[in-house]
């Protein structure tokens, strides 16, 4: 719920991007230096930044952050996709199938037994202040944000590495599982085996500088200048941070991947969606995302590039199984098949989506495409109930032998308004009685849990973290926050083998039995996953990728055109 | 502490604390003006034309609602007016005319109600405070201060977004919040009136004190309760359509005109007539609610008449 | 008179008090826990949101959080919740915007309100005052986002005259006053439009009261000309109300702002109160209510003495 991109520019971004970060959501860009055909005065400011030689590109898709701090446990909006681009960790989640890429470690190898990892770290790399990074860095981050006043508790993939529950229980005043050899090696060793150690705490951690933050006492990092101005090894330097407003950021020329073609990019936090299209429009944005209704003035524009990227946000129903009702699976399995998820696709998305079948993305590596799937069938969708011993009423509400009506509350949070409408007449259609109860943006307390709706719409990106990770989240148990009451012996013994497993292709095949698994219980019902639909302006040239998110992960690449 | 102490925080332009002698109680009871001569005065007669116009749709929706407001049609979204959808449809395929014409009856009750808690509220602590003066008075005006230095539309927000904005708790809401500068400007008249010679002889007849607040004092006050809850309807009308631009108005898919206009927002340049026409049901009623407001006002103050 | 005075700002204290009672209650009193609000919820597993209510002192009975809380904010150590920024410097941050561009309503509002008001007092239940009454109602009625949407529409997209949203030119920083007045134009006219039906009608209707009043009688009767009569009496007589409303006027106007800084895009103290509802961040949204009342009930004492000072009719203790 609260992790709906801030990519995109559509109806329900407004509030939903409050949700997110409490902040501002939009998506805007560029005024830079140029002006659109419809250039405004306002373009003045930025044309002579790039008379001086300085090229500039300002977008408009990212939130708010609430920090810039790695390892804070408050982080608000888009704080990842900025760290992709200002920081690196040792290791990266790749775009688009979430494997382990090199970042600051060039290279890993992993012991017979997995519980050591001894990284080769680049060299020659400096911090943003033009330090030298070194090994040293590597084991000061993770003794810090294992250390005990760090802010927030123990987070459960640092926990694997050895010696980090004493250390934050103040026992021990250091990792003992964290070894500098030398310095461009590191060594971690953990307690147990964890294939998610490297896609998990080695890639979302990034690493700080400890020249920076040594003299600064632990307890206080969090509310130093570094949260809001920090020094990285990433590809751009966090120039300046305007609250409210925007986010500054300066090319980084020593960036050891190579200096950025742009020199300064600018992202702007618009909450308005309605804003953000005007801003595209007459120019003062050169990047955004805009909803598909509003595609259209730009694809009829030749000055604009559009193009339409996979979404990489699951919109889906979730179920209280602990309610009689929702915990026979025959009543879920109709309610997949009772939706026509194509139809309205083409109708509410004007085509841009695609029909949702599964929790992860399906460019994951991990993803089962041979999962039970179940599609628009609303005869199935019938036939299940009467199964399950609803029968169809005189007013159309299906009854069971105890004279209970087939009928549900539908909580649907303003985000995802139009999603939940568009469900309910599909539902009544098979016999179900579906009020809908609308959540506003302040209303929200966070993820519903169990024992607080029926059932409830909702959205989860799938870009934040790893796709196992997503697994676990709503499937494993135990599990922080339980939004569904979802619990299989089998799948979650499956979950403990697969993160102890030692071979890739027995770990992938292991987490295909988990997904059959659970698309056999069907305890979630996916409707369909929206295209990212982004608008480029006539100044700015962006490469070709996969999704969104790389093509925000390569802002080094973006070119501006003259 | 007297009224010239606190001047700042009334609107309400009448009263005006300079003037101490206005004529006695017998000029002012032959002030009030018959019917014919309220209807004789021009902005009276267009708000009240207009708003009844608008009471009588809210009340008759059912009847003349051409399709039910909630029912959606995904394949007709977005299409401008024609002959099926007279107004056109939004985003989901919903008939424009019909969701307006129930958005009339539920934003006129939603503003009507919540006004009547602020008046009796505002009337009642206003009363109290301006009769009974000394300590009552003290508190009662020291908490007007007090709410009407909050911000009050944040205020709002913030108790709407915890709080849930179902069409209960919002007018609840949306009365309780506005009473403070109802119950001043009612304080104000009631001080003007209070050592006035028929008051003054119904004390010394031993009325007691409710006696001569309900008997006396309110007739007195009454014009500016009418003139005052009248322009507080259209403001709660704009507040509800302020608050449905975050989310926070009553929870759709209930349909008012704040909220209609407020989804429409985004489609302004491609599909005008989602905003459009809620936005004008908007202005052509808070219009006409001020033109009644400041006709009866001209009307009904004795001390503006005959200009 | 000074005793007076000195009473009205000692009874500021309770009413402060009171107000961050209130605004506490209201906002921590509801259900729910701000750390579900606030912790990303693919990130914090159950212990960590455990010890992020410790950090932030969300395990203390209420009253001591309020204690705790209003301790904090007067030493001026207190922290947002969300962003561990002492919330008086987030606060300093977004003052400029808010008061530029209060300012700004303040003034063109009242100035053409008042114009407005005293051209209608003038010739009273002609066609210019209804037709002026007419527009100014129009203002009024318009819903601010709607309004707000149309002129950038109109203005900033179709004739590129004026930026769209934002407080400056983006690759700028600080208040350069001819760098940011244009990103003001829009919001200004939104705000002020509203503003001006409210005071051209306060405006008409006291300068009705004062040319009614004797001595403006006696002034006309002396032989003096009308146009003396207005403006050396009537006028200055009647416009001094008007600016007691001033003082009343802001509360709303911070309101008003709450839209306007969110369709403009302007990182003023109203979207920061609304992203701090949204996110539960409760030590700003205290300190935003709490810093409004201050400035309003000075602002309401200093127009009262003003007021005062400058009426030598009204007198007080009377």
């Amino acid at each position: 719920m609260k992790t709906r991109s801030s990519t995109s520019l559509t109806r329900r971004r407004l509030l939903q991007s409050a949700v997110v970060a409490g902040a501002t959501l939009p998506v805007r860009s560029t005024a830079a230096a140029g002006s659109s055909a419809s250039g405004s005065t306002l373009a003045l400011g930025a044309r002579s930044s790039s008379q001086d030689g300085r090229s500039q590109v300002v977008i408009g898709a990212w939130a708010e952050p609430a920090t810039l701090l790695s390892g804070a446990p408050v982080t608000g909006a888009s704080y990842q996709q900025i760290q992709r681009v200002i920081a690196n960790g040792l290791v990266k989640l790749g775009y688009p199938s979430f494997e382990v890429e090199p970042d600051l470690a060039e290279s890993w190898e992993t012991s017979e037994d997995h519980l050591t990892h001894t990284f080769t770290l680049r060299s020659g790399v400096t911090w943003h202040d033009g330090e030298p990074f070194t090994a040293e860095d590597v084991k000061f981050t993770y003794d810090l944000v294992t250390a005990k006043e760090w802010p927030g508790g123990l987070d459960s993939y640092f926990a694997q590495i050895a010696g980090a529950t004493e250390h934050k229980a103040g026992e021990a005043d250091q990792l003992t599982g964290v070894e500098v050899i030398d310095d461009t090696h590191v060594k971690v060793t953990l307690v147990q085996p964890d294939a998610l150690f490297l896609a998990s705490a080695a890639s979302r951690q990034r690493i700080l500088p400890k020249h920076v933050l040594e003299s600064i006492p632990v307890a206080d990092i969090d509310k130093s200048d570094f949260a809001r101005k920090p020094i990285y090894t990433g590809a751009y330097i966090v120039e300046e941070w305007k609250q409210g407003e925007s986010l500054t950021l300066r090319a980084n020329p020593d960036y050891f991947g190579g200096a950025p073609a742009i020199e300064t990019v600018i992202s702007r936090f618009i909450p308005d969606p309605a804003t953000t299209y005007a801003e595209l429009s007459s120019g003062g944005l050169d990047i955004g995302t805009v909803s598909p209704d509003l595609l259209s003035t730009f694809e009829n524009d030749s000055a604009y590039t559009v193009r339409e990227l996979p979404g990489l946000r699951v919109i889906f129903l979730h179920f209280d199984l602990t309610l009689p009702l929702f915990s026979d699976s025959r009543v879920r399995k109709a309610i997949r098949h009772a939706v026509d998820k194509q139809t309205v696709i083409d109708a509410l998305l004007l085509g841009k989506g695609e029909v949702g079948r599964s929790f992860i993305t399906p460019l994951a590596w991990i993803f089962n495409p041979d999962a039970p799937d179940y599609p628009y069938d609303p005869k199935q969708a019938a036939n299940l109930l009467d199964e399950a011993g609803w029968t169809l009423g005189d007013d159309g509400v299906r009854v069971n032998a105890d004279g209970e009506r087939l009928a549900f509350t539908l909580t649907v949070p303003t985000a995802w308004r139009e999603d939940g409408l568009a469900v309910q007449p599909f539902l009544q259609a098979v016999g179900f009685e579906v009020t809908i109860e609308e959540q506003g943006a302040g209303q929200s307390t966070g993820p519903l849990q169990v024992g607080e709706y029926q059932a409830a719409v909702n959205g989860w990106n799938n870009y934040i973290i790893d796709p196992r990770a997503d697994l676990q989240r709503w499937f494993q148990n135990p599990r922080p926050a339980d939004q569904t009451g979802y619990k299989n012996d089998e799948v979650d013994a499956l979950f403990l083998k697969a993160r102890a497993a030692l071979d890739k292709e027995e770990e992938k095949s292991l987490y295909f039995q988990i997904q059959e698994l659970v698309e056999t219980d069907a305890p979630l019902a996916y409707l369909w996953r929206e295209q990212d639909l982004l608008v480029v302006g006539p100044r700015l040239t962006v490469p070709e990728t996969d999704t969104l998110s790389e093509l925000y992960d390569r802002i080094p690449e973006w070119r501006l055109n003259d | 502490m007297t009224q010239a102490t606190a001047p700042s925080s009334t609107m309400a332009p009448a009263v005006n604390r300079t003037r101490v002698n206005w004529g006695d109680a017998q000029r002012k009871r032959s002030a009030i003006p018959t019917w014919r001569r309220l209807l004789g005065n021009r902005r009276i007669a267009i708000g009240a034309a207009v708003l009844i116009t608008m009471y009588l749709i809210g009340l008759l929706a059912p009847w003349l609602s051409p399709a039910d407001p909630n029912a959606q049609i995904l394949l007709n979204r977005l299409r401008p007016p024609s002959t099926a959808h007279p107004l056109g449809t939004d985003s989901l395929g919903r008939d424009i005319l019909s969701r307006a014409i129930w958005a009339t009856r539920i934003s006129l009750s939603v503003s009507l109600v919540a006004m009547l808690i602020t008046i009796c509220v505002g009337s009642i602590l206003g009363l109290l405070a301006g009769f009974l003066g000394g300590a009552v008075d003290m508190v009662i005006m020291r908490l007007t201060d007090m709410l009407m230095a909050f911000p009050i539309f944040i205020l709002l927000i913030t108790i709407v977004a915890i709080y849930g904005s179902g069409l209960g708790l919002l007018i609840l809401f949306l009365g309780f919040t506005a009473w403070p500068l109802a119950a001043r400007t009612i304080r104000a008249e009631v001080l003007s009136l209070k050592h006035r010679d028929f008051i003054d002889a119904a004390r010394i007849n031993g009325a007691s004190t409710a006696r001569i607040l309900w008997f006396h004092v309110l007739p007195g006050v009454l014009s500016v309760i009418v003139v005052t809850a009248t322009l507080r309807v259209a403001t709660v009308i704009l507040i509800e359509s302020g608050l449905s631009y975050f989310g926070l108005g009553v929870t759709p898919p209930t349909p008012t005109w704040g909220n209609m206009a407020s989804e429409g927002r985004l489609y302004l340049d491609t599909a005008w007539w989602i905003t459009t026409f809620p936005g004008v049901l908007i202005v052509i009623t808070v219009l006409a609610y001020n033109l009644l407001g400041d006709g009866l006002r001209d009307e009904l103050d004795p001390r503006r008449r005959g200009r | 008179m000074s005793r007076h005075i000195l009473r009205r700002i000692i009874l500021l204290i309770p009413m402060l008090i009171g107000i961050s009672i209130m605004s506490y209650g209201i906002i921590r009193l509801a259900p729910g826990d701000p750390t579900r609000m606030l912790a990303d919820p693919e990130m914090l597993t159950t212990e960590q949101m455990e010890a992020l209510r410790v950090q932030l002192g969300l395990d203390q009975p209420i009253q001591i959080q309020y204690l705790r809380t209003m301790q904090s904010l007067l030493t001026g150590d207190l922290l947002s919740f969300k962003t561990r920024q002492p919330v008086m410097e987030m606060i300093a941050e977004r003052l400029p915007t808010t008061a530029g561009l209060t300012a700004g309503v303040l003034i063109v509002g009242f100035s053409l309100g008042m114009v407005v008001g005293v051209l209608q007092a003038l010739r009273p239940s002609t066609r210019l005052d209804e037709a002026l009454t007419f527009f100014s109602l129009f203002g009024f009625a318009v819903p601010t986002f709607w309004l707000a949407l149309m002129l950038i529409l109109i203005f900033s997209v179709r004739l590129g005259w004026l930026p769209t949203s934002g407080i400056r030119p983006t690759n700028t920083a600080g208040w350069d006053p001819l760098a940011v007045a244009p990103y003001l134009v829009l919001p200004t006219i939104v705000l002020a439009t509203n503003l001006l039906a409210i005071v051209a009608r306060y405006t008409r209707s006291s300068m009705l009261e004062t040319m009614g009043q004797d001595y403006l009688r006696t002034a006309r009767a002396k032989g003096l000309s009308e146009r003396v009569v207005t403006v050396r009496h009537a006028l200055r007589n009647s416009l001094l109300p008007v600016i007691t409303l001033l003082g009343a006027q802001i509360p709303y106007l911070l309101g008003g702002t709450v839209a306007v800084e969110t369709i403009f895009a302007l990182p003023g103290i109203g979207r920061l109160a609304l992203d701090s509802v949204i996110s539960r961040d409760y030590p700003v949204i205290l300190t935003i209510n709490l810093f409004v009342a201050v400035l309003v009930l000075i602002g309401n004492l200093l127009a009262d003495i003003a007021y005062v000072l400058a009426d030598p009719r009204v007198r007080l203790g009377e």
